[in-house]
């Protein structure tokens, strides 16, 4: 059989990197602005359906009504149960950042006390053996002059026992 | 009332990991001449020329203008789409949309993707809130591995399970010559490897595969000339799921957009007993999880028994219900060409010719379907027969 | 009843995003040939004959698949031409700079490319032009540095 030769392939290595602005509307504006300045984890309510929403929603997902009536917000958590969750044993390029993911990275979907859907978030625990379903977990916020208004004011979820 | 709808040609090419010599546009051309050669038909007789892939994927933005040189779409009407990992299924079914409709009896529809040249889970990650989301999401295998852990959690499936699906798709994928992965697996590989995101492993995750894939569409009146075995594009079914919490059950009744989809499919063609109306479902299984789990939620078999049929061995290719006998999305992953394949594979069983990786049963119906973005499901209901 | 009045919080960012792009078989004779000989091709349709350049595997007319390449003079013609004066994030050049479109003796199609070695007020369409070449190259297509009248 005759030998293959090599052939040279040509190819372009480059990297996209697109700035771009994101506004999080009037409602997710509010929920940060009581997170940072009180510390405090908002639902908002859907007028038709009546569930509580952490994150809050605008528009609610099932009904399509306006949700924005502030009178009913309610403080949820910071206490929840762990619904599920994964814990990533390989890193990968994060697109925000450019860096890679720092691993083990648990996050947790969790179902904050009061409210009627889930929120996800890192957890503490990155050991499975150590993560059960159903387990209750708390949000862990950081001190007032260390708060920016984004998601990172919730440290991650600890593990508590009740 | 919609027109009936039949596939006439089918072009694949072959799934790999790295395909350097091939640039985006000749590896679409390698698709479309082969589904015009099973035709036997030229580009000249495409009414229209429809492609779909993911944006961002290979660094490019609707790359359809460059690329429709080699699609065959310039000078026809047509669109490029993007729906996630439906992206396939939806351009089987705007081409039946197109011919259903009456304004076109001769539809060309492409789906493709060269993963080699892009990084996809952070590409996947764009697809979230930014400002909530973004940051743990890593990728479609994130949510892919919760819903994952919420399966195991009320239905008593363990991991053994996804290892015995995974080594049942390789079985069917080394019969088949365009899948990716044709490597043999036993359970106890498939157990062995390395953990990616608990609880999957490496081998229970799909590839990261470039391929794509060619379909040509006709009009009941063109079918009949053109081919000796049209598949029949029977219904189809596309359901978009809420965003939230509903899909874990907690709370409140679980509700998912594959259950809807199944619900609605089999209501509307009085299919009371899937296993038995349909012969064989190419499934997109984006993890060895899918398999049981989506069975169950397409409402094809009862809670909780998806595993149970894994365990039987009723899911090979040979078994009373085979599920993906081409190797499936677990062997064979170039996603925007992923669900059209899934209806190609599904065509060629009932067409009889799926060669080594033709099933034993008598195919007359099959199913296929997509699945991607947010949790969104196409169900397909392909048939021998028109009526 | 008190609605959400609050103002949005606004988030910037970047998606970063690596990515690699294969020319494939046929166009990498080409940037070879650009690399090592200072040649351009085009690729001949076995069918219909056209002369695509920048070469491309399929034939644009006819649907073939084109396998040939020929050898082109490198010299041509500009078809029309614009000065670009405003700056942006993603261009190879830093303005005002030129670029024309630019048919080569023998092809058929033409190419996009920067114009150099003249004055701005002196660039008119039809006037011939060949091409400079950098000399350090790295088979891509800014190895031809720009057109300048011939």
């Amino acid at each position: 059989m005759k030998a293959k030769t090599q052939e040279e392939l040509i190819y372009l290595n480059m990297t996209m990197k697109v700035p771009y602005k994101w506004r999080t509307g009037e409602t997710m504006g509010e929920f940060f602005r009581e997170l940072k300045e009180n510390g405090i984890i908002y639902a908002n309510q859907c007028p038709t359906c009546g569930r509580h929403f952490c994150l809050p929603k605008s528009v609610c997902t099932r009904d399509h009504t306006k949700c924005t009536e502030r009178s009913k917000w309610i403080p949820v958590g910071p206490k929840g149960t762990l619904v599920t969750y994964f814990m990533a044993e390989q890193s990968f390029l994060l697109p925000t950042t450019g860096e890679m993911l720092k691993i083990p990275f648990a996050v947790g979907i969790v179902l904050l006390d009061g409210a009627a859907v889930i929120l996800q978030h890192q957890l503490e625990e990155t050991d499975t053996e150590k993560i059960k379903p159903f387990m209750r977990v708390e949000a862990v916020i950081k001190p007032k002059e260390e708060r920016k208004g984004n998601i990172y004011d919730i440290v991650h979820f600890k593990t508590i026992h009740e | 009332m919609a027109n009936r709808v039949a596939i006439v040609g089918i072009g694949q090419t072959t799934h790999s990991g790295r395909r350097p010599y091939v640039n985006d546009g000749e590896l679409i051309y390698d698709a479309v001449t082969k589904a015009l050669a099973d035709a036997d038909l030229s580009i000249n007789d495409m009414e229209s020329v429809m492609s779909g892939n993911m944006d961002l994927f290979e660094g490019h933005h609707l790359n359809d203008a460059m690329l429709n040189l080699y699609s065959g779409a310039a000078g026809k009407p047509g669109f490029k789409m993007n729906t996630g990992g439906t992206v396939g299924s939806m351009m089987a079914i705007q081409g039946w949309y197109h011919v259903a409709s009456g304004l076109f009896d001769l539809v060309l529809v492409i789906g493709w993707e060269k993963h080699d040249e892009g990084l996809v889970t952070p590409a996947i990650s764009t697809i979230t809130d930014p400002a909530v989301d973004r940051p743990f999401l890593v990728g479609a295998i994130g949510g892919l591995a919760t819903v994952s852990v919420a399966y195991m959690q009320r239905s008593g499936c363990k991991l053994e399970h996804a290892a015995m699906v995974r080594a049942n798709a390789s079985q069917a994928a080394a019969r088949n010559p365009n899948a990716h992965m044709r490597e043999i697996y036993s359970v106890e590989e498939v157990m062995n490897a390395r953990m990616v995101m608990y609880p999957l492993n490496l081998l229970m995750c799909c590839p990261t595969s470039l391929g794509a894939t060619a379909l040509i569409l006709a009009s009941e009146s063109k079918a009949k000339k053109i081919c000796k075995k049209p598949v029949w594009m029977k219904d189809h079914v596309t359901v978009h799921v809420e965003y939230g919490g509903a899909q874990f059950g907690i709370g409140e009744k679980r509700w998912t957009s594959h259950m809807e989809a199944g619900a609605k499919l089999f209501k509307r063609n009085n299919i009371t007993k899937p296993m038995v109306e349909t012969q064989v479902f190419e499934m997109y299984d984006p993890m060895a999880f899918a398999i049981p789990m989506w069975l169950e939620d397409f409402l094809i078999c009862e809670p909780n028994e998806g595993w149970k049929l894994v365990e039987k061995g009723a899911l090979k290719l040979e078994g009373e219900y085979p599920v993906s006998p081409s190797g499936g999305v677990l062997c064979t992953n170039s996603i925007g060409d992923s669900a059209i394949l899934r209806v190609a594979e599904a065509a060629l069983q009932i067409r009889g010719d799926a060669g080594e990786h033709q099933v034993t049963r008598e195919v007359k119906q099959a199913l296929a379907s997509g699945f991607g973005g947010s949790y969104w499901s196409d169900l397909l209901l392909l048939s021998k027969t028109k009526d | 009843m008190e609605a959400v009045k609050k103002e949005p919080v606004l988030f910037e960012g970047y998606v970063i995003m690596p990515y690699k792009y294969s020319v494939g078989s046929l166009a990498s004779k080409f940037f070879i040939k650009l690399r090592d000989s200072k040649v351009l091709s085009g690729a001949k349709c076995p069918k219909c004959q056209m002369v695509n350049f920048p070469p491309r595997s399929v034939c644009p007319k006819c649907f073939s698949k084109v396998e040939e390449l020929v050898e082109l003079s490198g010299k041509g013609k500009l078809e029309t031409f614009t000065v670009v004066h405003y700056e942006s994030a993603v261009q190879a050049l830093k303005p005002p700079y030129a670029i024309g479109v630019i048919k080569l003796d023998g092809a058929d199609t033409a190419i996009t490319h920067f114009i150099g070695g003249v004055d701005f007020k002196d660039i008119k369409p039809g006037m011939k032009l060949e091409p400079v070449f950098k000399a350090k190259r790295d088979a891509n297509i800014l190895d031809i540095e720009y057109f300048q009248p011939a």
